[in-house]
């Protein structure tokens, strides 16, 4: 289990996470919804080293990760498919996916996890061969959750994975991650697409302004009269 | 032009072109991972010099024996560099305008050590191929300038199979091209820049041997080479690879055409100004075109 407590948060001083607290359940889809600016992207950096908390903590397997740089924290078994896809513009899609591969030795799971790869993302296959930059949004944000499979994380951090995508592929990137959970993963999914990512969660909060003020299983939330007002637009 | 000026021309530009390839290299590896500039890469350059010059002029090392240690020593040094100018200025996340000074800093230490060390005389260091041309009509072959050439374009082909195929070099590529991104594979992209600045001062340091029988060696030889090599680097895009290598030999190429047409004094003002054209006409570097990669 993932744990956030109280985590707080700032750049140059000022303060943008004033007390995140929560908690991901092995095995299952842990969604965080807000307004943009609420914090989501910010808790995703504590948790993955790229921000160090100003306060709190952040325990995983009985550890304490605020200390840890990223690249011990991707070790420990947590990788992020960061906002804006950040596919490598100049690799191809298979030198994309190696990169993902990067901490691995095994030859033979990597294969297994990349024909897994290409099978939730057949057009990975097609496009193999091309440098990443030249692919079209949707095809970059496959690539980007992709590689993060290649990593094989116990837990894998999305940050707005259906951002500036056509409907349907919103919908096909929400079914990749509930194929995701069925192989066993853990998913923390931050997403401004609140009605979505409830729908598929098994538990989410609500954070607003730094804090997170609400929580429940995705179809308390979805019930919740104030997260319908403010969130779901209904 | 006739055919034999224009192999004049290349006879004499090439060889130099190699050496400003090799800088322009230095430039832009660590500018790729690090986004940082080093001003220090020219006296790399001399430092290798003057390590191959005391091994094998002085203490009558084999030559070759001598660039293999002198090889590693100077990318130790590069590599000090980094770790004590470039990380403890990021601790403190200075801006990366700090440490170019940081690095200046250490070009100025270099040049007092060596004048401490070697002196200030200009040193001669005998070309180890010899120095007498082949002649083929009316041009003239030194071997210096074709081992320049051959040794030269070997180490540019080895750093592309670094880069391209070992796992450490595609980890740099990583870096260059999404350091966020990079760490998120687990990357360690301190590392990624301790070995691009590892492998900048041993490029630097091969240039420097290759060129000592060209001129003499002095302790401040680095800064002229180190502004062409920046020159060369920036002509081709800063950061980009295959770049450098295309401003270095073209820098080369334009100094001989200068020198050969006009006038040999006038050589660098001509080189210069047409290089100031190029990136007025083409800011982003004469290569950014072609070669869309960049590392
Ligand atoms: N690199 C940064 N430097 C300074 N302020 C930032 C930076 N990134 C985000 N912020 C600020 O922090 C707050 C939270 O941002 P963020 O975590 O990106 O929100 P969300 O992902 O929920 O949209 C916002 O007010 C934003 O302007
Ligand atoms: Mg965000």
């Amino acid at each position: 289990m993932l744990e956030l407590v109280d985590v707080c948060a700032r750049y140059n001083g000022t303060e943008v996470l004033s007390g995140v607290s929560l908690s991901v359940e092995p095995g299952k889809i842990t969604a965080i919804i807000g307004a943009n600016g609420a914090g989501k992207t910010t808790t995703l950096r504590c948790i993955i080293g790229i921000l160090r908390p100003s306060k709190g903590k952040i325990l995983w397997r009985d550890r304490d990760l605020t200390a840890l740089d990223t690249k011990d924290i991707v070790k420990s078994g947590i990788t992020m498919v960061p906002e804006g896809r950040h596919v490598f513009p100049h690799m191809t899609v298979s030198e994309n996916l190696d990169m993902g591969a990067y901490l691995r030795r095994n030859i033979h799971e990597i294969k297994k996890d990349r024909s897994w790869v290409f099978e939730l993302f057949p057009v990975l296959k097609i496009r193999s061969g091309q440098t990443a930059g030249t692919l079209s949004g949707g095809e970059q944000q496959m690539l980007a959750v992709g590689r993060a499979l290649m990593s094989a994380p116990d837990i894998l951090l999305m940050d707005e994975p259906s951002m500036g995508l056509a409907p349907m592929l919103v919908d096909e990137v929400f079914h990749v991650i509930h194929q995701i959970k069925q192989t066993g993963k853990t998913v923390l999914l931050v997403e401004q697409n609140a009605v979505k990512a409830l729908s598929i969660a098994d538990k989410g909060y609500v954070l607003e302004l730094g804090l997170t003020i609400l929580s429940g299983t995705g179809t308390e939330l979805m019930n919740n009269p104030e997260v319908e007002r403010a969130y779901l637009g209904i | 032009m006739k055919g034999w000026d224009i192999l004049y021309y290349l006879v004499n530009g090439l060889p130099i072109g190699a050496i400003y390839a090799l800088v322009a290299l230095g430039y832009s590896l660590i500018y790729a991972s690090a986004g940082v500039l080093n001003w220090s890469q020219g006296d790399m350059v001399m430092l290798g010099a003057f390590i191959g010059y005391n091994l094998h002029c002085l203490l009558g090392l084999n030559f070759i024996l001598a660039l293999l240690i002198t090889t590693p020593a100077v990318a130790c040094i590069g590599m000090l560099v980094e770790r004590i100018v470039l990380r403890s200025l990021r601790k403190r996340s200075s801006p990366p305008v700090n440490v170019v000074i940081g690095t200046l800093g250490v070009a100025i230490i270099c040049r007092n050590l060596a004048l401490a060390i070697w002196g200030p005389d200009a040193q001669l260091f005998r070309s180890p191929v010899g120095s007498v041309p082949v002649e083929i009509g009316t041009l003239r072959l030194f071997p210096q300038d074709i081992f320049i050439l051959i040794l030269g374009i070997a180490l540019m082909i080895l750093l592309q199979y670094f880069l391209k195929y070992t796992r450490e070099g595609k980890a740099l590529r990583a870096v260059a091209q999404d350091r966020m991104a990079a760490s998120l594979m687990g990357i360690d992209v301190g590392k990624s820049d301790t070995l691009a600045f590892a492998a900048s001062a041993a490029m630097g340091a091969v240039a420097g041997i290759l060129i000592a029988p060209l001129f003499f060696v002095t302790f401040n030889m680095g800064a002229g080479i180190g502004l062409k090599g920046f020159v060369a680097a920036v002509v081709g895009g800063l950061g980009n690879i295959p770049g450098a290598i295309g401003g270095g030999f073209f820098l080369g190429l334009i100094e001989s055409f200068a020198s050969g047409k006009i006038s040999s004094g006038y050589r660098d003002a001509i080189a210069f100004t047409v290089l100031i054209l190029i990136l007025w006409l083409k800011p982003a570097g004469l290569f950014s075109k072609i070669t869309k990669e960049t590392v």
